[in-house]
C-alpha cells in the first residue's frame, strides 16, 4: 500500500517536471522555452555560487573558517523565510486544483503537508547550492574529515525546511485572520506587505547587534555577532555545532525539530484548511450594480485598466511585485519625518557620508526598489488560459503590450516621483537637480517596464498551474531582475563617483542617454517579440 | 437505502449571505436525482459541500450512513466528483493522472487497467491517454475526468454539470454509464441547466432557488402531464 503523502506529493512533482513535459509533450515551442529557461537559471545558479565561494574564501583568508557553517544557515534562513512567506499561501492554500484533491480521500493535513514537501523540493535546489558552496569553501580552508560534508549535505535539508515551516505558519496566520473578514484580500496583502516590511527591518536588527559587539578585532567581532545570532535562532548554532564537530546532538536536534514542527503546524493548518478555503474561492457578491454612464477608453488604456484590476485582483502578484513601490514610498515618508541623515547613518553604520554626497544616487536608490520587479515580467504569461481574450480582439501589438507598460508605468511612476522628490527635499536638494533627478526617474521607470515586458514576452509561458510559478519563479521575472539590478548598482556607485569629476547634470544627461538606448533596443526586441505570440 | 441525506443543510458567506438555506433531500440507490436551478442559485455550493470541499454552517450531510463533517474520508472512498470544469494536472498525460486518482484509492494494477480499458474505450479516448492534458480539449478533459471518477466504483456519483462540452456520443455514453451505476446500486446526482435531459434521465428531481428547495420528488409526482421546463418556470416565477 503507498502512502497517500507520498502518492500526492509524487504527482505534484512530476505534473510541473520538466522531464516529465520533455518526454510527453509534442510541442517544440514549449520544449525550446522550456530549455531556454534552464539555460537562463543555470546562469543565475553559477552566479550564486561564484558569489558564495568568494564570500567563503573570505571568510578563511580572516580566519573565520569555523564561522560558515552558520552564515550559510543565517543566509538560507533569511532567504527562505522571506520568500516562503511571500509565496505560501498560494502553494498551500486556494491554489486551482483544491475542489479536485479535496474530493478525493486525502485528509486536509496530507493535502497541505504535500503541498509544502512540493514547495520545498522545488524550492531546496537554490539552498542547497548556497550551502554547499560554502561547505565547499568551508572544505578547501580546513579539509574537515568525509563525515562532516555528509552531514552538511544532509543538515541542509532541515536548515531550509525550519524557516519555511515558520514563514508557512506566519502565512496560515495571515490568511486565517483575514478569513474573518469580508473583503479578506485587502486585509492579506495588508497583512503580508507588513509581515514582508518588518523582515526586511530585522537587517537593522541584525546591524545592531553586529555594532554593539564593540571590539576592534573584525574577526572576533565576526565570530561574537554570529554566536550572538545563534542564540536568538537556534538552529543556525546546531548546524554549526553538528558540521564543526563540536556536538552532534545539534544534528538530532535540526532534524526533530524540523519534524516536529511539520507535524504541529499542519495540524494547525488542517484545523480550519476548509474555513479559509471556502472564504478565498467564494467572491464578495453585493448584487447591488446599478448601471450607469459608461465611459469610452482607448484600447491602449482599457487594457491598462485590466491590468491594473488584474494586479490588485490577485494578494500573490500584488503583494510580490508591489512591495518595491511600497517599500520606495515609505522610504520617503520617512526621510520626510526621520530625515535623510539619520536614515543614511543607519543604513552605512554611522559611516562620515552626508545626504549632500549621496545625493546623485538617490533616483538609482528609489529605482532599485521601484524597478526591482516590473508586472511587465509576468503579465504576458499571466493572460494563461485568458489569452484567447486579448488574441481575439482586433487589438494590435502595441494596444496590448502598450497597455501592459503603460499599467506598470500608472503603478512605478507614482512611488518612483513621490519618493524622489521626498528624498531631495530632505537632502536639501535644489529645484534643477530635483527635476532633474525626477525626469531620470521616469526615463528608468520606462526602461524598467519595456525591458520587464521584453523579457516577460520572450519567456512567456502560458501553461502554469499556479500563477507564483510565473510571477515569483518565471524565467522572464529572473532574466530581468538580476542584470537590471546589477546595472542599477553600477549606475549608482558610479554617479556618486562621476558627480565629483564631471559634475551632477551630466551624470543625469549621460544616464538618461543611456537609459534612452536601452529602451529603443528593448522596444525594439518587444516589436519583433510580439509578432512571434 | 439512503446513500445521500442532506439534513437541513445551511452555508453562510460572510455572516450574512445565505447560499443554502435548510436544504433537506434524500438519495436513495438506484436513484438519478437531478438537481436544477437559475445561476447563483446554490446548486455548486451543495454539490461542494457534498463532496467534502467546502465546509457549511448547519446541518448534517450522510453519505452511505457517513457524516461528512465528522468521517469526510469514509464519505470520499465512497464518493465520486466530476466539477462542472475539472482542473486536472495540465502537465501529466492523461494516463498519469488516472493512475495518481487510482493510486489514491489504492486500486490493484490489473483492475485499474481494465477499468481504465473499458471506459476509455468506451468514451473514445484511448489512444490520447499518452498525450499531456494540456494538450486536450475541454470534453476530452471531462472524460478523463469521468474515468477517474469511475474507476474506484463509487456507490455516490456528484456531479456538477457534467454534460457541457461533452460531444453527442461522449453524452450519450455518459448516460448509459450512470443507468449501469444505478442498476448496480449505486446513484447519481447531478445539476444542469438540460432541464429536457433531467426530465428523460432522472428518476427524482430538486428545484433549488436563492438556496431553498422549492420543490423536489420523483419526476411523476413534480411534473405529473407537464413537461420539467414547464413545471420549472412556474415554480421559479410563483416562489
Amino acid at each position: 500500500m503507498k502512502n497517500k503523502n507520498t502518492v500526492l506529493l509524487k504527482t505534484l512533482l512530476k505534473s510541473t517536471s520538466i522531464i516529465n513535459i520533455l518526454q510527453t509533450s509534442k510541442d517544440k515551442k514549449k520544449k525550446g522555452r522550456l530549455i531556454g529557461g534552464i539555460v537562463g537559471m543555470a546562469l543565475l545558479y553559477a552566479m550564486i555560487v561564484f558569489y558564495c565561494i568568494i564570500v567563503s574564501i573570505g571568510y578563511a583568508q580572516n580566519g573565520l573558517a569555523d564561522k560558515m557553517a552558520s552564515m550559510s544557515a543565517l543566509l538560507i534562513g533569511l532567504i527562505a523565510f522571506v520568500f516562503t512567506l511571500i509565496k505560501t499561501n498560494s502553494y498551500l492554500l486556494n491554489f486551482k486544483e483544491y475542489d479536485m484533491l479535496m474530493a478525493l480521500p486525502f485528509t486536509e493535513k496530507t493535502i497541505v503537508g504535500s503541498k509544502f514537501l512540493y514547495m520545498f523540493v522545488k524550492s531546496l535546489p537554490w539552498y542547497l547550492t548556497i550551502s554547499l558552496s560554502f561547505m565547499v569553501g568551508y572544505g578547501m580552508a580546513v579539509s574537515p574529515a568525509w563525515y562532516v560534508y555528509l552531514l552538511w549535505i544532509v543538515l541542509t535539508i532541515p536548515i531550509s525546511m525550519i524557516p519555511m515551516l515558520f514563514a508557512s505558519l506566519f502565512g496560515f496566520l495571515v490568511a486565517r485572520v483575514s478569513a474573518a473578514f469580508k473583503h479578506w484580500k485587502a486585509v492579506q496583502a495588508v497583512l503580508l506587505f507588513a509581515f514582508v516590511g518588518l523582515t526586511f527591518m530585522s537587517r537593522f536588527f541584525m546591524e545592531k547587534l553586529f555594532r554593539d559587539n564593540e571590539v576592534s578585532d573584525i574577526v572576533e567581532s565576526v565570530a561574537g555577532t554570529t554566536d550572538k545570532m545563534g542564540k536568538y535562532y537556534p538552529p543556525m548554532a546546531w548546524f554549526e555545532d553538528s558540521v564543526t564537530g563540536k556536538s552532534i546532538s545539534g544534528a538530532l536536534l535540526l532534524i526533530g525539530v524540523a519534524i516536529l514542527l511539520f507535524e504541529v503546524i499542519f495540524f494547525i493548518y488542517s484545523r480550519s484548511y476548509k474555513k479559509i478555503n471556502g472564504t478565498m474561492k467564494t467572491g464578495v457578491a453585493r448584487r447591488k450594480f446599478k448601471l450607469k454612464e459608461q465611459k469610452k477608453k482607448s484600447a491602449v488604456r482599457a487594457m491598462a485598466m485590466k491590468e491594473l484590476k488584474r494586479f490588485t485582483g490577485s494578494i500573490n502578484y500584488l503583494v510580490n511585485m508591489g512591495i518595491g513601490y511600497v517599500l520606495a514610498l515609505g522610504l520617503g515618508i520617512a526621510s520626510l519625518f526621520v530625515g535623510l541623515e539619520k536614515i543614511i547613518g543607519v543604513v552605512t553604520e554611522g559611516a562620515p557620508i552626508t545626504g549632500t554626497m549621496i545625493l546623485p544616487a538617490i533616483p538609482f536608490f528609489v529605482y532599485l526598489m521601484t524597478g526591482m520587479i516590473p508586472t511587465t515580467t509576468a503579465s504576458p504569461s499571466l493572460e494563461g488560459k485568458n489569452y484567447w481574450i486579448i488574441k481575439s480582439l482586433p487589438m494590435t501589438d502595441f494596444d496590448i503590450y502598450g497597455g501592459k507598460i503603460l499599467a506598470n508605468l500608472y503603478i512605478s511612476l507614482p512611488a518612483q516621483l513621490i519618493s524622489t522628490l521626498l528624498l531631495c527635499i530632505s537632502a536639501k536638494a535644489g529645484v534643477i537637480e530635483t527635476v532633474g533627478y525626477m525626469i531620470l526617474g521616469v526615463a528608468m521607470c520606462l526602461f524598467s517596464a519595456i525591458f520587464g515586458c521584453a523579457s516577460g514576452l520572450h519567456f512567456m509561458r502560458l501553461d502554469w498551474e499556479n500563477e507564483i510559478e510565473v510571477i515569483k519563479q518565471g524565467a522572464g521575472v529572473m532574466i530581468y531582475m538580476f542584470p537590471n539590478m546589477i546595472l542599477t548598482l553600477v549606475l549608482m556607485v558610479g554617479s556618486i563617483i562621476l558627480s565629483t569629476i564631471i559634475g551632477k547634470t551630466f551624470v543625469v544627461i549621460a544616464a538618461l542617454f543611456l537609459y534612452t538606448i536601452l529602451t529603443v533596443l528593448f522596444s525594439l526586441r518587444i516589436k519583433a517579440l510580439a509578432k512571434k505570440r | 437505502m439512503s446513500l445521500l441525506q442532506i439534513e437541513n443543510y445551511t452555508k453562510v458567506y460572510s455572516g450574512t449571505k445565505k447560499a443554502a438555506d435548510n436544504i433537506t433531500l434524500n438519495v436513495e440507490a438506484g436513484d438519478i436525482y437531478g438537481f436544477i436551478g437559475h445561476n447563483g442559485a446554490g446548486k455548486s455550493t451543495t454539490i461542494r459541500a457534498i463532496v467534502g470541499v467546502l465546509d457549511f454552517t448547519d446541518g448534517e450531510i450522510f453519505i452511505d450512513g457517513h457524516s461528512v463533517k465528522k468521517e469526510p474520508i469514509e464519505c470520499k472512498k465512497v464518493t465520486a466528483y466530476i466539477p462542472d470544469n475539472p482542473d486536472l494536472y495540465e502537465n501529466l498525460t492523461g494516463i498519469q493522472y488516472l493512475n495518481f486518482v487510482a493510486d489514491v484509492f489504492e486500486i490493484d494494477a490489473d483492475v485499474r487497467e481494465a477499468r481504465i480499458r473499458e471506459y476509455a474505450d468506451k468514451l473514445e479516448i484511448t489512444s490520447a491517454l499518452g498525450d499531456p492534458i494540456s494538450s486536450y480539449s475541454h470534453g476530452m478533459k471531462q472524460k478523463v475526468a469521468i474515468i477517474s471518477a469511475l474507476i474506484h466504483e463509487p456507490k455516490l456519483m456528484v456531479m456538477d454539470e457534467p454534460f457541457v462540452g461533452l460531444d453527442p456520443k461522449a453524452a450519450y455514453d455518459l448516460k448509459e454509464i450512470m443507468h449501469d451505476m444505478c442498476k448496480r446500486g449505486s446513484a447519481v446526482f447531478f445539476s444542469t441547466h438540460v432541464l429536457d435531459v433531467a426530465e428523460k434521465l432522472c428518476n427524482k428531481v430538486a428545484i433549488i432557488k436563492a438556496g431553498k428547495i422549492i420543490a423536489n420528488g420523483t419526476m411523476e409526482e413534480l411534473v405529473g402531464d407537464k413537461s420539467l421546463e414547464e413545471v420549472f418556470l412556474e415554480e421559479i416565477d410563483e416562489k
